[in-house]
C-alpha cells in the first residue's frame, strides 16, 4: 500500500475553508478550517456522521452551498485558480465540466422529462463535435458504465432505469464532460449490496481508465475501505483525522475514529462486541469552545475541554486533531497490519 | 440442538400476493389479473427465546414476511401457529387480546413516532388498552420502561420532535416492549441511524432480549449488522427462503450461491482485499413474471439446465442448515 | 418549547384583531350607532357623508353606517355557519374515505365527482326556486356544496398518515379503527382542514354577499353588505358611498379570516416538524 502512496500533481488544493450558515438569526458552524488537498489519479474520502460537514464541504468546492451561507475565509487552488474567486461565468466552465458531481438519488438529481440523450448531449455544449462524434461518444459513455444496449437505452427516461442502472446512467451522464475530479456524494447509500458492489467496482474502474481523481463522501467506512487512496474522519465540521486508508484503519489515533471502529458491526472484525459512542454530536449552532469531542471522549482531560487542538502531523501523511493522541498508541484498529508486516508508522 | 427447543411460531406453506390493479382496457379485455409474489410458500419455524435474522435485498419480501406473520397484513394461503394456537383465520375481533403478544419496531424512527402524541400519553393509553396495570400504577410503569431503554423520565411530556433519531428509536423500542411481548419484529431498526448510535440500539436490544427473554424476528439488509446480533440467519430471495442455519454456519460455510454473493457483496474493511469484479452483475428479476425453477437460476454462475425447469425445495443438509439449491454440492469447493 | 415557536407570528395577530372588532360590531352594533338600520328618513334621501350621516344615506334615507355595523351580525353568521357544518361533515367524510379505501372510497368519490360537476349557482337558484329565496335557501345550497374540498382534502392527508409507521404501530398493537382514527389520524389531518376553514369563511361570506346581490340570498329591509351594494348599484354614479363603505368592510373582514389561515397555516406545520 505504502508505495501506492500518489505523490502525483495536486489537482485541487484546499486551504484553511470555512462555511457558516445563517438561520434564524444563528450562526451554525458547518465546515471549521478544512485544509486538504486531491491529487491526479487519486480517491480522497470524507467519512463521518450525519451533520458532519462532509457534504458541504465537497458543495463548497463547487460554491454549490444554499443561499443562507457563506464562506468567511479560505482558498480553493484548482489547477492554479482560486475558485472561491472566480467570477460565475469562469465557475460555470468549471461546474460540471472540469469538476462533476453524483449523488445519492438519480431520480432527484437528473431530469425526468428529458432522456438520457438529451442530458448527455447538454454536456457537449461549448464543443465543436458532430452529431456523429456526439451520438458515438454517448453510446461509449454508456458502455463504459455497463449499460446492455445503449443505443436502445439512450432514447429513453431515468424512471424507466432500475436502481442500479439509474446510479451508472448518471455516472456516464457526469462523465460525458470528461471530468479531472468526480466528487460522488453517498453513491451507493441508497443501493442494495449487491449493486452497491458494483458501482464501487464501477467508478474504481473508470477512475483508474480516466485517470482522474474522485473525492467521495460517505459514512461508511466499508465504502471507504475499497475505493479510497486517503482519507478524512470529519466530526462537528472538523478534521479530526487524516491518513491513507491502511494507516486510518490499522492505527487509528484520534479517539473519534477509533471510536467509529469500535461501534462499527462487522464479520471482517475478530473482536465482536460492540462499543457505542457515548451521547450524541454537538449542535453546530453551539460548539465546545475545545475539543468538539470533548464531550464524548473517553481519554478526555480538562485541556480538551479549554484548548481547540490543532491538526498535528504525527508520521508522515497522518495528521491527527488531539491533544492525547499518544495515548492510542497501539489501539486496535479495524485491521491489523502485522499480518504483511509492512507499515510506514 | 434445535429439535429440543420450543416452537414459538410455526409458519407453513404462508403466501401473500398483492393484486397489481389492473388498467380498465385489461379489464376490459379479460386480461388475467397478476399480483406481485411477495411471499410465496415458505414454511419456516421460529424458537423461543432467539433472534432470527432476515436478510435479503429490497423488494424480495422481507417485511411482507413479517407483517403477515403478525397479522398487519391478511394471509392468502399457508398456516400461522402461534404459541400451539392457529391464528391464520382469526378475525379482528379474536385477533386483538393476542396482538400485544406480538410487537414491531420500525425503520424510520420519524415517521414511525405519532408527531402529535406526547411519550407519556402514547405509552399510556397501551398500558391501559391491554389493561398491563392499574391506572395508579401507570405512572410508575412509564418511568420503569422508559429508564429501561435508556431514556430519563423528562421525556415524559414531550413530543417526538424534541428527540434525536436514536432516542426516538428508543421510544419505538420502549412502545414495543410496553405490553410485554412474547415476539418481536423489528424491521430496519438501525439502518436510519449513524453508525455510533446504530451500535447503542443494537447492545439495548441484545440486552433487552435476553432480560425478557424476547424472541426476535430481525430484518435487514446489513450482513455484518446481521452477524452480530442473530442466532439464526434466513436469506430471502424473490418471496422465498433460499438458506437457513445458525449464523455461524451461514457465513463460514454458505451453502447457497446467493448467500455466498451477498457475503461477497459486502465491502470488505481491508483496503487491500479490492476485487475487481464485482461479486455479481445485473438486478434480481421483477416479483411478478416469475419463471418457473430456481428463482436465482438467471443470474447464477452454477445454474445448469435442472436449475431452471425445477424449482429447488427447502432441504435440510447439515443439522439445522437447510438450503434450496439443486447444486450446493458443486458450489462449495 | 425551543425559541422558534414563540415566534410571533404577525398575520395572525393582524388577522384576530380584524375578526375581533367585527365580532364585537355583531354583538353589540347598538355601542357604534344610535341610527336604527331599518328606519326610513323622507328628509335625508342620498345624502352625502356628513357629520350627521359619517357615512351618508341611501336612497330611502337609511343610515349607511349603521347598515353597515349592523350587517357584521348576518355576514359572520353567514361566513361561519356556512363554513361549520360543511367543515365537520366534509372532514368526516374525507377521513372515512381515505381510511377505509375500497368500495366505500369509490362510492364516495363518484358523489363527489358528481357535486363537482354540478354548477353551484345553478343549484343555489334551483333551491330557492323550492324553499323560496332567503337566508334559508342561502344555507342549504352552500351546505351542499361546500363539504366536497374538505373530503378531498382531508382524504388525501389521512392516505398519506394511513401508511405511516405510526399507525402501523397502532394496528400491532391492536387498537381498534375508531381508536386509531381518533388518536392518530385526526390529530394530524386536522390543521390542514382548519387552515383551509377559516379561508373557506371568507369564501362562504363573499358568496352569501353575491347571492344576496343577486336578489337570492338575504333580503331587504335586513341590512347585509351584499344586499347593501347591490341596492346602491343603480345610484352608483350619484351615490357612490351606498356601495363604497359596505364593500370595504366585506374586503377587509375577509382579509381578517385569510390572516388567521394563512397564520394557522404556519404555526400548525411548526408544530407538526
Amino acid at each position: 500500500m505504502s508505495d501506492k502512496i500518489n505523490t502525483g500533481d495536486v489537482l485541487l488544493d484546499v486551504k484553511n475553508l470555512n462555511v457558516r450558515f445563517y438561520s434564524n438569526g444563528r450562526e451554525m458552524k458547518a465546515v471549521n478550517g478544512v485544509s486538504f488537498n486531491i491529487k491526479k489519479g487519486e480517491t480522497f474520502g470524507f467519512v463521518g456522521e450525519s451533520g458532519c460537514g462532509k457534504s458541504t464541504t465537497s458543495r463548497a468546492i463547487i460554491r454549490l452551498l444554499a443561499e443562507n451561507a457563506k464562506i468567511p475565509s479560505g482558498e480553493i487552488i484548482y489547477k492554479g485558480q482560486d475558485i472561491l474567486k472566480l467570477s460565475n461565468d469562469k465557475l460555470r466552465k468549471i461546474r460540471g465540466k472540469e469538476i462533476g458531481m453524483i449523488f445519492q438519488e438519480p431520480m432527484t438529481a437528473l431530469n425526468p422529462v428529458l432522456t438520457i440523450k438529451q442530458q448527455m448531449y447538454e454536456q457537449f455544449i461549448g464543443t465543436n463535435m458532430t452529431k456523429a462524434q456526439k451520438e458515438e461518444k454517448a453510446v461509449e459513455m454508456l458502455r463504459l458504465v455497463g449499460i446492455p444496449s445503449p443505443e436502445k437505452r439512450l432514447k429513453e427516461y431515468i424512471h424507466q432505469f432500475s436502481g442500479g442502472m439509474r446510479q451508472r446512467a448518471m455516472i456516464a451522464i457526469t462523465l460525458a464532460a470528461n471530468p479531472n475530479l468526480l466528487i460522488a456524494d453517498e453513491p451507493t447509500t441508497a443501493l442494495d449490496v449487491t449493486i452497491q458492489d458494483q458501482i464501487i467496482k464501477l467508478i474504481n474502474k473508470i477512475k483508474d481508465q480516466l485517470g482522474m481523481s474522485v473525492l467521495l463522501i460517505t459514512h461508511d467506512l466499508g465504502v471507504i475501505s475499497q475505493m479510497c487512496d486517503r482519507v478524512a474522519v470529519m466530526y462537528a465540521g472538523y478534521f479530526v483525522e487524516t491518513a491513507d486508508t491502511l494507516t486510518l484503519f490499522s492505527v487509528p489515533r484520534h479517539p473519534y475514529t477509533k471510536g467509529l471502529i469500535d461501534a462499527l458491526p462487522s464479520t471482517d472484525k475478530k473482536d465482536l462486541s460492540l462499543k457505542p459512542i457515548k451521547g450524541t454530536a454537538p449542535s453546530l449552532a453551539d460548539l465546545p469552545s475545545g475539543c468538539p469531542f470533548a464531550p464524548r471522549c473517553p481519554y478526555k482531560e480538562d485541556k480538551c475541554d479549554a484548548e481547540l487542538p490543532e491538526m498535528k502531523e504525527i508520521s508522515p501523511g497522518h495528521m491527527v486533531r488531539c491533544h492525547f493522541h499518544e495515548k492510542l498508541k497501539g489501539a486496535q484498529g479495524l485491521i491489523s497490519i502485522d499480518e504483511e508486516g509492512d507499515n510506514n508508522v | 440442538m434445535c429439535e429440543e427447543r420450543k416452537k414459538l411460531l410455526e409458519i407453513k406453506h404462508l403466501k401473500k400476493y398483492f393484486p397489481i390493479p389492473r388498467k380498465i382496457t385489461e379489464v376490459l379485455s379479460k386480461k388475467p389479473q397478476k399480483s406481485v409474489k411477495a411471499v410465496d410458500d415458505i414454511t419456516l419455524d421460529i424458537y423461543e427465546d432467539e433472534i432470527l435474522a432476515l436478510v435479503g435485498e429490497s423488494g424480495c419480501g422481507k417485511s411482507s414476511f413479517a407483517r403477515t406473520i403478525i397479522r398487519l397484513y391478511d394471509p392468502d394461503s399457508g398456516q400461522i401457529i402461534m404459541d400451539g394456537k392457529d391464528i391464520t383465520k382469526m378475525s379482528k375481533k379474536e385477533l386483538r387480546p393476542l396482538k400485544r403478544n406480538s410487537q414491531m419496531v420500525f425503520q424510520d424512527p420519524y415517521s414511525s413516532l405519532n408527531p402529535r402524541m406526547m411519550v407519556g400519553d402514547m405509552l399510556k393509553e397501551e398500558f391501559l388498552y391491554h389493561h398491563i396495570c392499574e391506572p395508579s400504577e401507570v405512572d410508575g410503569k412509564i418511568k420503569d420502561i422508559l429508564e429501561k431503554v435508556g431514556l430519563s423520565d423528562d421525556a415524559i411530556d414531550r413530543f417526538p420532535s424534541e428527540f434525536s433519531g436514536g432516542q426516538r428509536q428508543r421510544i419505538g423500542i420502549a412502545r414495543a416492549l410496553a405490553v410485554n411481548p412474547k415476539f418481536l419484529v423489528t424491521d430496519e431498526p438501525v439502518s436510519a441511524l449513524d453508525i455510533s448510535i446504530q451500535a447503542q440500539i443494537l447492545n439495548l436490544l441484545k440486552e433487552l432480549q435476553k432480560e425478557y427473554s424476547l424472541t426476535i424476528l430481525f430484518i435487514s439488509h446489513n450482513l455484518n449488522v446481521v452477524y452480530y446480533i442473530a442466532d439464526r440467519v434466513a436469506v430471502m430471495y424473490l418471496g422465498k427462503i433460499v438458506e437457513l442455519g445458525d449464523t455461524k454456519d451461514i457465513y463460514s460455510k454458505p451453502l447457497h450461491p446467493y448467500t455466498d454473493i451477498l457475503i461477497r457483496s459486502s465491502p470488505n474493511l481491508d483496503p487491500r482485499k479490492r476485487e475487481e469484479a464485482p461479486a455479481i452483475n445485473g438486478n434480481p428479476p421483477s416479483p411478478i413474471d416469475i419463471p418457473p425453477g430456481c428463482r436465482f437460476a438467471q443470474r447464477c454462475p452454477f445454474a445448469k439446465d435442472i436449475c431452471h425447469k425445477e424449482l429447488p425445495e427447502l432441504k435440510e443438509i447439515y443439522p439445522g442448515h437447510m438450503c434450496a439449491c439443486h447444486r450446493y454440492n458443486n458450489i462449495n469447493n | 418549547m425551543n425559541k422558534k415557536a414563540i415566534k410571533i407570528n404577525v398575520s395572525l395577530i393582524i388577522g384576530i384583531i380584524i375578526v375581533g372588532i367585527a365580532l364585537i360590531m355583531a354583538l353589540f352594533p347598538s355601542m357604534f350607532t344610535n341610527y336604527d338600520p331599518e328606519a326610513i328618513d323622507a328628509t335625508a334621501m342620498l345624502a352625502p357623508p356628513s357629520a350627521e350621516h359619517i357615512f351618508g344615506t341611501d336612497n330611502y334615507g337609511r343610515d349607511i353606517f349603521a347598515r353597515v355595523i349592523y350587517s357584521a351580525r348576518i355576514d359572520l353568521l353567514i361566513g361561519v355557519g356556512a363554513m361549520i357544518i360543511p367543515f365537520f361533515v366534509g372532514t368526516a367524510l374525507g377521513i372515512i374515505s381515505g381510511y377505509y379505501g375500497g368500495k366505500v372510497d369509490a362510492f364516495l368519490m363518484r358523489v363527489l365527482d358528481i357535486f363537482m360537476a354540478f354548477p353551484y349557482m345553478v343549484l343555489a337558484i334551483a333551491i330557492v326556486a323550492i324553499t323560496g329565496a332567503g337566508i334559508k335557501a342561502l344555507f342549504i345550497s352552500m351546505w351542499l356544496v361546500g363539504w366536497k374540498e374538505y373530503t378531498r382534502l382531508v382524504r388525501s392527508e389521512v392516505l398519506v398518515v394511513k401508511n405511516s409507521e405510526y399507525v402501523e404501530a397502532a394496528k400491532v398493537l391492536g387498537y381498534n379503527d375508531l381508536r386509531i382514527i381518533v388518536r392518530s389520524i385526526i390529530p394530524n389531518v386536522l390543521s390542514s382542514a382548519i387552515v383551509y376553514g377559516a379561508s373557506d369563511i371568507v369564501m362562504c361570506m363573499m358568496s352569501g354577499a353575491a347571492m344576496s346581490y343577486l336578489g337570492l340570498g338575504v333580503q331587504s329591509p335586513t341590512p347585509e353588505w351584499g344586499a347593501i351594494i347591490s341596492g346602491g348599484k343603480a345610484f352608483l354614479s350619484i351615490a357612490w358611498w351606498i356601495t363604497i363603505f359596505p364593500g370595504i368592510f366585506l374586503v377587509v373582514t375577509g382579509l381578517g379570516f385569510s390572516l388567521i389561515g394563512d397564520g394557522l397555516s404556519d404555526k400548525l406545520r411548526q408544530k407538526g416538524r
